[in-house]
């Protein structure tokens, strides 16, 4: 039986298109932006009243969960949804595979 | 928390930096065109670079939703994946496979050549040689071929798999895996309603008050759909979730009311509602009498069973009191009067739904009428909002096989094989002689298994099987006995058609290398009765081929050889095919069978059959425009196509007499009115005792689809869930001295089966039961499930069987929490 791959297993860059709804708050959304934006994962686009739009960059997956999580929770986000995966690195190479010579009979 | 410390490098050096700059803008202007969905603004300067990208719609391959996906191809190969604003099903949202769906195409192990097994080995052969492999077979004993699908074949895929076998071998061993998923659910339709699918569609979502899941995981199976409702909560809707399950989930996070029951009684719950609207006099008298008749189950156990009067129902209703209902299932007695008062009050909407918790099922027909018969019972049907609805697992489980009719008794467009009247109808909409269709139906998914895996002089008569689309060699209950048996039977022979090497072509004596999703044209039919189509948009692998032509190569193949039913009654091949200047065009030679458009040429002729049961689908172009149409799609005067959302019911569906109100017009009594039934609970077939003291339930997760034969395959959903397990209880956990993260064995009268423990994991099983995935090939938890079938639907119980757990043997890495 396999091991458990880790958490952090390199796989190809993904870039993920995020919309982001900030809060009413002006001044809330000002510093959310601005904590977005200092970001180096992300590439933020343009804002209108509430919408922001966002390039998230993540190298594994656990760093995309992480990431996603993260904006979360910065101060003047209210909820965020994924709008789009671009994935054209992923190497047929090197994707996995899965081991079917190791079906179990018992 | 994660901190800005903790997140992710820059994209590594596999993308060009310009090719990463271009991905970014790209992925802004998604999320633009997301906003202008949402808000309805649209935001400036987001003009995607997108030149080279070609952009075209497509429903996602996983789980019967029907979500659009818009797929983005660049220089032949898919590069992005954006949910479609367009599409009513999802409104631009996708699930965390939908977005992913694109790479499934891409892992390494693709298989791009014919296998043959030669001395144990497979080996490469030529396409010619392998399609004059099968035709000799199935020449040898036509009548010992069966074919075994999917509710993922496409529309045209199932319907050429139906012609060849039923139209050209006269032989009705064909079945779909759906038979193992929504079989009851189809049972349940046809005897309340006398016709197959949900009367509602997921508008109800949008209208309901209420939202009852019986047995089902809506936030991991169906998440799209879940959100749907949760994003009406956030908006300030009073939505109330009300989750019966046998253990908590993600659902259960979401729910107002959480009603833990015992394995199988949900029979009895059913039972203690409708117990409660005539003891309170608070069911629908006067629609009752309008619209509804009585029946209940036989001993027997036919689809028909025996009907009943009011007073009869009223009897044997009359012993599930809450206090009894508490007594079988474990729910709160006040619990039931609150489901009782809830489904008594006429100021709520209510939709029931459900999926495989009601549809694996030994008694899964009986469920399935019981909870249609709660909502006729008590009027909370025929209203946006009011509905019961099953949902199902796969993308065409209702294109494919439940409206093609890809199962062993059926023929496209509701026709039965069995009914003379309706062969004729098949023979001659595909030009046959009388009498070319057989009118005994073949054998079910359970028994055409049991049958490949007995020894033919001990009358396992079927000896050559071809699959496409699916796996069963990990999917199918009791492994052992009904997948693994064939090892040691050299005069059976397995053609599996597929992607990737799994645990089917493992076994397999013909490995044919298939085109999968967007490698091909295709057309799906969803949960809601909408019929989706898409075109090709990459090439497939080396020598991967689509699953239609291999059907019509392999009928052409055998007509060559001279086998008759391959002819009509005029003596032309069955599948002949011509382009727009008459000529016709051999599209069995793989180099010709996109010269004209095969899926569009099927469809046109399988729509004269749909027309039959009032489930009337639009011509092929009309789909083309659509992000789906919901059936029946009707002509209007002016020409254009009108699709229903709501069947039976006079405001929508044109079928309905004017003034009706509501009208069955399909039903069973032949007097327009729903059955409403009623059975006992019954214990299970298997039950938890001294040797093997607990529950077993199996099921999915929310990162893997099915076997996982496609999203192990994802990096990023592999490693979310990297590998499957058991979760049980702590209490039963630290009563046995197990840890979390050791490996624990789980023994069946079946097998047996070693795999990690997974203690207050994603799920929360209640003592006395565990639960296990089974996505995972390298941990087949079918090696151990049973294989006792709901009676009518012949559909396996994966829900529940007795299973023992004790440490297990060999040292295990602790499993990694999935987090997505």
């Amino acid at each position: 039986m396999d091991a458990f791959p880790p958490a952090d297993e390199p796989v190809d860059p993904v870039i993920g298109g995020i919309l982001v709804q900030l809060t009413d708050d002006p001044a809330e959304r000002t510093e959310a932006e601005a904590t977005l934006r200092a970001h180096p994962a992300l590439t933020v686009g343009t804002r209108s009243g509430p919408w922001l739009t966002l390039a998230a960059e993540a190298v594994n997956a656990a760093a995309a969960r992480d990431l996603h999580s993260w904006i979360a929770t910065v101060r003047g986000v209210r909820w965020l949804e994924v709008s789009a995966v671009f994935f054209e690195g992923l190497d047929p190479h090197t994707a996995p595979t899965f081991p079917t010579s190791q079906v179990q009979s018992v | 928390m994660p901190s800005m410390n903790s997140t992710p490098r820059p994209c590594s050096s596999a993308l060009h930096p310009d090719r990463r700059q271009f991905f970014r803008q790209a992925a802004l202007a998604s999320a633009a065109a997301l906003a202008a969905t949402r808000s309805g603004i649209s935001l400036p300067a987001q003009a995607a670079p997108e030149a080279d990208i070609r952009w075209d719609k497509a429903p996602c391959r996983f789980c019967g939703t029907g979500c659009h996906v818009e797929v983005g191809v660049r220089e032949g190969r898919i590069v992005g994946i954006r949910g479609d604003a367009k599409a009513e099903v999802n409104k631009g949202l996708l699930c965390v496979k939908g977005y992913h769906v694109g790479m499934i195409l891409y892992g390494k192990d693709r298989l791009t050549r014919p296998l043959l097994k030669r001395n144990g080995r497979q080996e490469e052969i030529s396409w010619d040689e392998a399609l004059e492999v099968v035709a000799k077979r199935i020449m040898e004993n036509p009548a010992s071929f069966a074919i075994y699908g999917s509710g993922q074949w496409t529309v045209p895929e199932g319907y050429a798999a139906q012609k060849l076998m039923k139209g050209g071998l006269g032989n009705n061993h064909l079945e779909p895996n759906a038979r193992l998923c929504m079989a009851s659910a189809v049972t349940g339709y046809l005897s309340v309603y006398g016709v197959d699918e949900p009367a509602g569609c997921y508008d109800d979502l949008d209208a309901c008050d209420v939202l009852l899941l019986w047995g089902n995981n809506m936030a991991e199976m169906h998440p799209v759909l879940f959100s749907r409702v949760l994003e009406r909560r956030n908006r300030g809707a009073k939505i109330t979730i009300i989750d019966m399950a046998t253990r908590r989930t993600r659902t259960t996070e979401h729910a107002d009311e959480y009603l833990e029951f015992r394995p199988h009684s949900d029979l009895a719950i059913a039972n203690g509602i409708a117990h409660l609207l005539l003891k309170d006099k608070t069911y629908a008298r006067e629609f009752v009498e309008k619209h509804c008749a009585f029946k209940t189950d036989t001993s027997e156990h036919t689809l028909d069973g025996k009907p009943m009067t009011f007073e009869d129902y009223a009897k044997e209703l009359a012993a599930y009191t809450p206090e009894k209902v508490e007594e079988i299932s474990g729910v709160p007695a006040a619990k039931i009067r609150l489901l009782g008062e809830l489904f008594g009050r006429k100021d709520v909407r209510i939709t029931s739904v459900w999926c495989m918790g009601m549809n694996q099922h030994a008694r899964g027909t009986n469920i399935n009428r019981m909870v249609h018969g709660i909502h006729l019972l008590s009027g909370h049907w025929g209203r946006p909002g009011d509905a019961p609805t099953s949902l199902t697992g796969q993308p065409s489980a209702c294109g494919t096989a439940r409206e093609v009719g890809t199962l062993c008794h059926m023929l496209p467009g509701g026709r039965l094989v069995a009914n003379p009247e309706h062969r004729k109808q098949a023979e001659a909409i595909w030009n046959l002689p009388e009498g070319r269709v057989n009118p005994k139906p073949g054998y079910h998914t359970v028994q055409l298994f049991e049958k490949f895996c007995t020894p033919t002089a001990k009358g396992g008569d079927i000896r050559t099987l071809l699959t496409q689309v699916t796996n069963p060699g990990q999917s199918l209950p009791n492994l052992h006995k009904l997948f693994e048996a064939k090892k040691d039977l050299e005069d059976k022979f397995l053609i599996v058609c597929d992607v990737y090497p799994t645990a089917t072509t493992a076994l397999a004596d013909l490995v044919l290398p298939a085109a999968m999703w967007v490698e091909k044209n295709g057309i799906y039919g969803n949960s809601e009765r909408r019929t989706q189509q898409w075109f090709r948009m990459v090439r497939p692998p080396g020598e991967a081929r689509d699953d239609c032509w291999m059907t019509i190569a392999i009928a052409r193949k055998l007509f060559e050889l001279g086998h008759p039913g391959m002819k009509d009654k005029d003596g032309k091949f069955l599948f002949t095919f011509r382009n727009e200047k008459g000529e016709e065009v051999p599209v069995w030679q793989w180099e010709r069978y996109y010269e004209l458009n095969v899926d569009r040429a099927l469809f046109e002729e399988y729509r004269q059959f749909t027309r039959m049961k009032h489930k009337d689908l639009a011509p092929y172009d009309e789909y083309v425009k659509a992000r789906g149409l919901r059936w029946p799609v009707v002509q209007q005067a002016d020409g254009s196509w009108r699709e229903t959302k709501f069947r039976f019911m006079e405001f929508d569906d044109p079928y309905v007499k004017k003034g009706a109100g509501i009208q069955f017009y399909h039903s069973v009594t032949k007097d327009d009115r729903a059955q409403i039934w009623y059975a006992p609970y019954e214990v299970p077939p298997e039950m938890p005792d001294v040797e093997f003291p607990f529950w077993l339930g199996t099921g999915r997760v929310l990162e893997h689809w099915h076997t996982g034969s496609m999203t192990m395959r994802v990096p990023q959903l592999r490693n979310a869930v990297p590998q499957s397990y058991v979760e049980m209880h702590p209490a039963d956990a630290a009563e046995r001295g197990l840890k979390n993260g050791e490996t624990v064995k789980l023994k069946t009268r079946r097998g047996e089966l070693e795999l990690p423990l997974w203690i207050s994991g994603r799920g929360h099983p209640p003592r006395g039961q565990v639960f296990v995935p089974f996505f995972d090939e390298r941990l087949m938890i079918n090696q151990l499930t049973l294989d006792a079938v709901c009676p009518v639907s012949k559909e396996p119980d994966y829900k529940k069987c007795a299973v023992d757990v004790q440490r297990g043997s060999r040292a295990q890495a602790a499993p990694e929490r999935p987090s997505l």
